[in-house]
């Protein structure tokens, strides 16, 4: 796959610069639209947006390291996120890791070798009154219990 | 601009009454008072960090305790460094950083053995064991362990089993060992503008590193070593001297390399120069270096091939003789020849002393005007020019200083790079920059306004800034359509330009050796007479200034005067219009193969490529003292490191202004009484007038020498073809010799090799990187070939290879004879590739 | 008593939409302020209303708009503080979804108080649907002129733009939100100079949480005076409360400032699943100290929390029955904030690492006599002794966790040994 930037992606990206007195103000943005475009965030594409905003390449390397949002491998096409915080660990969390592991049958960081889904284990998505909770992508799912995990998981397609 | 002095105000530390500049922080008025605050992370060049948090302190009226290296000092400020708190906040957090420092050796039981009979060292990284580290001894860290008085560890060390990089040259990393303090990274990025190092990952994961993992190398490092010197503890280390343990001492010395003259300091072992590290001199580098001050002087000194005895052609062999016999024979050969049948060729490498002795050997002695000194091939534009640039006020410093700066040619990375970093401050302070560059350099990426001219034409450009800021009348159309630039960026120049109030100027080496400038002088002097206009000439040749003083060409005489009558010269030696009975070249080799004559006498630090039939051994800088002038007329001392008695280890090299003293006694007797070089110092003084009495390091005007300028015509036709051929003047090089034939990690970098072109070029004539390319010019009658290098900081159509000035030690660019001949300089060339 | 203010129309559908706010009254604070006050009288006003930041450390809003320089060349910004990341908080994301042109108008007062005309929003990564959601919200209120050039013909500019976070808790820290806004790692910067007057870009700048500047609408329409009655003297108005944990029911509940921890977890928050006893309460988001259940008889404000030796943070309320080993909650604790660490200061990356390392060897049955005193030394080495308030964020819990229940943790390592 070529990692050159679509002209769609491109005009993004000048659209979202519009919002900063500089160009590096921009680069979390930036990184987010080409992850969401790409999936992940390869080096190659971290060149390229040093060249779009004029940064050498350890400005954005730096921060593409620093932030945890940021994906630099593939992952699947859910990306799953369950919160194992102390709120979400008070109503169970563990059990859910448990659950997903064994019913995904990966570890958590890994993809699933269909490349469909991704799990990680996060800190606190900011949703305790749901406690436990999870998030598939950009979409947030709480009080969960294996029967609802398993329900959820059917309804991704 | 007036500058204000800061205003002194007065502060208590530690219930004394202290006094302080105003403006500086608490730890930099307790260091300026001499109380020591604990500190790993805070540099004087380089922001507050608060990262190793041990330069806590209490001040009355602020809460908790504040860090003395981000707290700007106050009047009546009441400020307590070591109290029993304090001390026991730093044990604290100083276990926490050695908690991560794989370096039992600090706490160790056994320490006080270990040191004692410390037999062998050892290379392994192995976790425990006091010689993990190369900096044992040496070691910022062990010293603060030392000074707080930590005995014992709470922590178990955590070792995180990165994997040493040797991969680069120059130095090594152990990130094993780093403690994160970021000085390497913020001098990276504040003040070399480079940022290659930064922090990546967070948390306990944070690591320092180039971007990708990728090699210093392919991040774009300099190597100027400025992390290296900065790192408090042996994560990045020298890789010439890692292992040599403590040094025994140091002196500040002059950098030999170029005309800066930075100030260094030279690290000694066991009576051995053993490593260069740069010397906080705020006058001209103020703790910055370049690779090549930096990394390359212990092995141009001590190199295996380096030439330790005096040799003679004996027969059919070159055989290592005594001085007395060398000195015999050379003076026995000099003796039966005419004066006029007899030159001489100085290196501008050499220091003052050595220079005026050659002048008066070659004058005095035998009675000859013929001397001449390769620093004519470093001042292009002709020896009169460059008396005048030296009268006016040149200052390295105060770049810094100036409002706006017009960079001609000027690329910082690998050489000249204490420009680079004066640039950088002056543009942090707000100064605007036009960059005059067919290049891309690294200062281009900081620049207000880039014009990219054709190679050959920045004088032009630099002429139309010059009488327009004169107030002459200038014509814009036709100045863009020979230069190609367009109109509205020189338009945008010329208004910064006209803008300026502290103008400085400063010419890169390529500029000077075109083959026309005359439109370079020409406006050169018109910048001249405006007023507050600093200007840096750069060149090569670390003293060719000092030769300009000593008098070594046949036409200027010590002190400027013109000798009557003119001498044989390089020209006549170099195209070979006189036949010489006897050549005798000195630090400089400016030939290919052996110049014709009856007898050559080579002295220098390394043995030339071809048959000569006297060698006379000679002492590098470390070895032998002396004085060297820098661009700026400075006078600056070469400190003699090395003085071991002449054997068979330790070589027979002598200074060179002594071998003409001996050569001199030979043959007259006591004519040149010098037992030290301040013996020669003091006749200079006497016999050159502006010379200082005392070394001041003073930056002086010199007196331009009315000199006739002698303006070659263009020689040749234009020549036809589709590339421009640019030829660049060669920085790696000292007393005749190629550095990076010496140095290891100089050659890896490569930076002079090959025709360098734009990868699109490489592209549409269908070659690739690496591929061998023929050259040809003057209707395919002379032709060099070579390899191609893809570089993306050429512009379009142009090809640039590297010519040195000077040849010993260039074996293998030989077949590139034609090109470094050719007297035409940008030229038109045809490309073709060599093979299928 | 118990009236709701900023969460009174969360029931109602479609609040996000521009038409139903304004339906509700929306955007008449804004069109008050702008037309009828000066800057200063908006000021004085919210100076006057005590009103406390809302995003943990409980600084004076009013307070902190005065620091900012009045005459400047340079340009002044706010920066909207929405990085909600304190495990246990999740009462800005109520707002941020249900009612985000509160937020607005709130905004375009304050930038309107301080001379403002740029502010961003710097929301977590995480709150992606949510960031949809405001800016959809913002492009309305362009629409309708309360956003944008000349606002309600006062003759104010005042852009807002979202700014997306990428998942870094320190970025809740001021300076570091600062640093991350300029597309920097969110490394935070040594103070002095503080953000009012060298902030975003190197200019003075404002930074305050989503529910501070909620409240400011309410403010201006109904006068401090109004709003001190809400809640006490010198720590105005309503929180919002987020109760979370081992409670019946978990949610957001707006009560005055000063309501009683107890009252919030027994009546409000349904109190305990049955069978379950209380055990201990952190009342503040993670990073503030834990409370015994003997503890919890106080009054939920700044001032007083702090006096129990706690702190009333986010008002973010996580609650743990008598079937949590306090271990466990020590790992979540010490596992976050190792995690977390921006890595520059080396007390807390390497302090919170080592208790990482310490608690972790606790939990498997490997731990040593002596551990818990090491927490409490690690701890007390941690606070105020770094760059930034995440040392004592880190700190703060451990340390309490360590004193409070030191019998307990001690036990646990006697039975697995």
């Amino acid at each position: 796959m070529s990692r050159e930037f679509t002209p769609a992606l491109k005009e993004r990206i000048e659209g979202v610069l519009a919002h900063y007195p500089n160009k590096q103000a921009g680069l979390l943005p930036v990184l987010r639209l080409v992850q969401s475009e790409k999936g992940f965030i390869s080096a190659e594409d971290e060149r390229i947006v040093a060249v779009l905003l004029g940064l050498r390449p350890i400005k954005v390397r730096e921060v593409v390291t620093f932030y945890t949002l940021f994906a630099r491998k593939p992952l699947g096409k859910f990306h799953i996120q369950v919160c194992s915080n102390l709120s979400c660990s008070l109503s169970g969390g563990e059990k859910i890791l448990e659950h997903l592991k064994a019913r995904l049958g990966i570890r958590i960081g890994q993809t699933t070798p269909d490349g469909k889904y991704t799990l990680t284990e996060v800190e606190c998505l900011g949703a305790c009154e749901q406690a436990p909770c999870m998030m598939v992508n950009f979409d947030y799912y709480g009080n969960l219990d294996p029967e609802k995990i398993d329900r959820i998981l059917e309804g991704l397609k | 601009m007036a500058r204000k002095e800061p205003r002194t105000e007065t502060m208590e530390i530690n219930h004394r009454k202290v006094s302080f500049p105003e403006g500086v922080t608490v730890h930099r008025a307790a260091e300026l008072n001499g109380v020591y605050i604990p500190s790993l992370c805070s540099h004087k060049d380089l922001s507050p960090f608060g990262g190793c948090r041990l330069c806590m302190v209490e001040i009355e009226g602020m809460r908790g305790y504040p860090l003395s290296c981000n707290t700007v000092a106050q009047e009546g400020m009441k400020v307590l460094t070591d109290t029993v708190m304090l001390r026991e906040l730093r044990k604290e957090i100083l276990k926490l950083i050695l908690s991560e420092h794989p370096s039992s050796c600090l706490v160790c039981n056994e320490r006080t053995e270990c040191q004692d009979y410390q037999g062998t060292i050892r290379k392994a990284g192995v976790t425990t064991g006091c010689r993990f580290c190369p900096n044992d001894g040496q070691c910022e860290l062990q010293d603060l362990v030392e000074k707080i008085g930590l005995t014992e560890m709470d922590y178990p060390i955590y070792y995180h089993g990165y994997e040493p990089e040797h991969d680069d040259p120059f130095y090594d990393r152990d990130y094993n060992i780093c403690i994160l303090c970021g000085r390497c990274v913020r001098m990276c990025q504040e003040v070399r503008g480079t940022s290659v190092l930064a922090f990546t990952y967070r948390g306990p994961r944070v690591k320092i590193g180039p971007a990708f993992g990728r090699s210093h190398t392919e991040a774009g490092c300099e190597f100027c070593g400025a992390c290296v010197d900065v790192c408090p503890t042996g994560a990045l280390a020298d890789k010439v001297s890692k292992w040599d343990g403590k040094p025994d001492g140091c002196y500040v010395s002059t950098c030999p390399f170029c005309a800066i003259g930075c100030q260094i300091e030279l690290y000694h072992k066991n009576g051995r120069f053993s490593k260069a590290a740069a010397n906080i001199d705020p006058e001209v580098n103020d703790g910055q270096l370049c690779v090549k001050g930096r990394f390359c002087l212990p092995e141009v000194t001590h190199h295996f091939e380096r030439a330790k005895k005096p040799m003679l052609q004996k027969g059919n062999y070159f055989r290592e003789v005594s001085w007395a016999e060398a000195l015999e024979r050379v003076a026995a050969e000099l003796k039966g020849i005419q004066p006029d049948e007899f030159a001489m060729l100085v290196s501008p490498d050499l220091t003052n002393e050595s220079l005026f002795a050659a002048q008066k050997f070659v004058r005095d002695c035998l009675g000859s005007r013929n001397i001449d000194s390769t620093a004519r091939l470093e001042l292009g534009g002709g020896l009169g020019l460059w008396s005048k640039l030296f009268s006016l006020p040149i200052s390295i410093k105060n770049i810094a200083q100036a409002d706006v700066i017009l960079a001609v040619g000027l690329d910082s990375r690998f050489n000249f790079s204490v420009v680079g970093t004066k640039v950088r401050k002056a543009l942090d302070r707000g100064a605007k920059l036009v960059t005059i560059d067919p290049r891309d350099s690294n200062l281009a990426r900081y620049t207000d306004d880039w014009l990219r001219p054709l190679p050959g034409r920045e004088g032009l450009l630099l002429k139309f800034f010059a009488d327009s800021l004169a107030g002459r009348i200038t014509d814009l159309p036709w100045v863009a359509e020979e230069t190609t630039v367009n109109v509205p960026l020189l338009e945008r120049a010329l208004e910064i330009l006209s803008s300026s109030k502290d103008l400085a100027v400063i010419i890169g080496p390529q500029v000077f050796h075109y083959d026309n400038n005359e439109a370079l002088g020409d406006s050169l002097m018109t910048l001249a007479e405006r007023k507050n206009t600093n200007f840096i000439p750069l060149y090569f040749g670390a003293n060719a200034r000092g030769a300009l003083e000593m008098g070594v060409f046949p036409e200027i005489g010590p002190g400027g005067m013109s000798s009557r009558g003119q001498g044989i010269g390089l020209e006549e030696i170099v195209n070979g219009s006189k036949r010489l009975k006897a050549i005798y070249l000195v630090g400089d080799i400016p030939f290919f193969e052996r110049p014709d004559c009856d007898f050559l006498i080579v002295q220098d630090i390394y043995l030339p490529p071809f048959k000569v039939d006297a060698f006379l051994p000679a002492s590098t800088f470390a070895e032998a003292g002396g004085t060297l002038v820098n661009m700026e007329g400075r006078v600056q001392e070469v400190v003699q490191v090395e003085n071991p008695p002449e054997g068979a280890v330790m070589g027979f090299m002598r200074p060179d202004w002594r071998i003409f003293a001996d050569l001199a006694n030979s043959l007259k007797g006591n004519s040149m009484n010098y037992k030290t070089s301040q013996d020669v110092l003091r006749e200079i003084r006497k016999t050159v007038p502006d010379f200082p009495a005392r070394l001041g390091r003073k930056p002086r005007r010199m007196k331009a020498i009315d000199h006739p300028e002698i303006h070659k015509p263009t020689v040749g036709k234009t020549s036809e073809g589709d590339f421009l051929l640019v030829a660049e003047p060669a920085g790696y090089r000292h007393r005749g010799i190629d550095i990076s034939s010496k140095v290891g990690g100089l050659g890896e970098l490569a930076l002079e090799e090959g025709f360098r072109m734009h990868p699109g070029d490489i592209d549409s004539l269908g070659l690739k990187n690496g591929d061998r390319i023929r050259l040809s010019f003057d209707n395919g009658k002379v032709s060099a070939g070579g390899a191609v290098r893809a570089d993306v900081e050429c512009p379009r159509g142009v090809i640039y290879y590297t010519r040195p000035v000077v040849f010993g030690g260039l074996k293998h660019r030989r077949e590139l004879l034609p090109l470094y001949i050719l007297k035409q300089n940008p030229i038109r060339v045809n490309v073709s590739r060599i093979g299928t | 008593m118990n009236e709701k203010v900023l969460t009174q129309n969360f029931g109602l559908d479609h609040l996000f939409r521009i038409e139903v706010y304004l339906e509700q009254g929306g955007y008449r604070a804004a069109k008050k302020a702008l037309t009828e006050w000066k800057p200063e009288q908006v000021l004085e006003e919210v100076k006057k209303a005590s009103l406390r930041g809302r995003g943990g450390a409980g600084f004076s809003a009013g307070l902190k708009w005065g620091f900012v320089p009045k005459k400047t060349d340079k340009p002044k910004y706010l920066c909207v503080n929405a990085d909600e990341g304190e495990p246990g908080t999740f009462k800005d994301r109520y707002i941020l979804s249900h009612n985000p042109h509160l937020l607005i108008e709130g905004i375009v007062i304050a930038s309107y108080a301080v001379g403002i005309h740029d502010a961003y929003v710097y929301i977590r990564g995480e709150y992606e649907v949510i960031a949809l959601r405001l800016e959809q919200a913002i492009a309305e209120a362009y629409g309708q002129g309360y956003l944008g050039k000349n606002i309600l013909g006062s003759g104010f500019d005042l852009d807002l733009y979202v700014h997306r976070g990428a998942g870094a808790y320190i970025c809740g820290e001021e300076t570091a939100l600062l640093e991350s806004l300029e597309g920097k790692r969110g490394n935070p910067r040594l103070k002095p100079p503080f953000p009012a007057s060298v902030g975003l870009f190197q200019n003075p700048t404002v930074i305050n949480n989503v529910e501070t500047l909620a409240n400011v609408p309410f403010i201006i329409l109904n006068g401090a005076a109004w709003f001190l009655a809400k809640g006490l003297p010198n720590d105005g108005g309503t929180r919002i409360f987020g109760v979370s944990g081992a409670v019946n029911k978990p949610g957001i509940y707006e009560l005055p400032v000063g309501t009683s921890l107890r009252e919030i977890i027994f009546t409000h928050a349904g109190g305990l699943k049955p069978g379950r006893k209380l055990k201990a309460v952190i009342p503040g988001g993670m990073s503030s100290p834990i409370l015994k259940a003997e503890e919890i008889d106080i009054k939920m404000d700044v001032d007083s929390v702090a006096a129990a030796g706690s702190m009333m943070g986010s008002a973010a309320i996580i609650v743990i029955d008598d079937r949590t080993p306090i271990l466990e909650v020590l790992k979540k604790v010490a596992k976050f904030y190792a995690h977390e660490s921006c890595g520059q200061c080396t007390p807390c990356r390497l302090g919170t690492n080592w208790i990482l390392k310490i608690v972790k060897r606790m939990a498997e049955g490997k731990g040593e006599q002596g551990d818990a005193d090491s927490l409490l030394r690690l701890a007390a080495n941690i606070k105020g002794r770094t760059l930034c308030p995440m040392g004592d964020a880190a700190a703060m819990p451990v340390f309490s966790i360590a004193k409070k229940f030191k019998e307990e943790l001690e036990a646990s390592l006697k039975v697995k040994t």
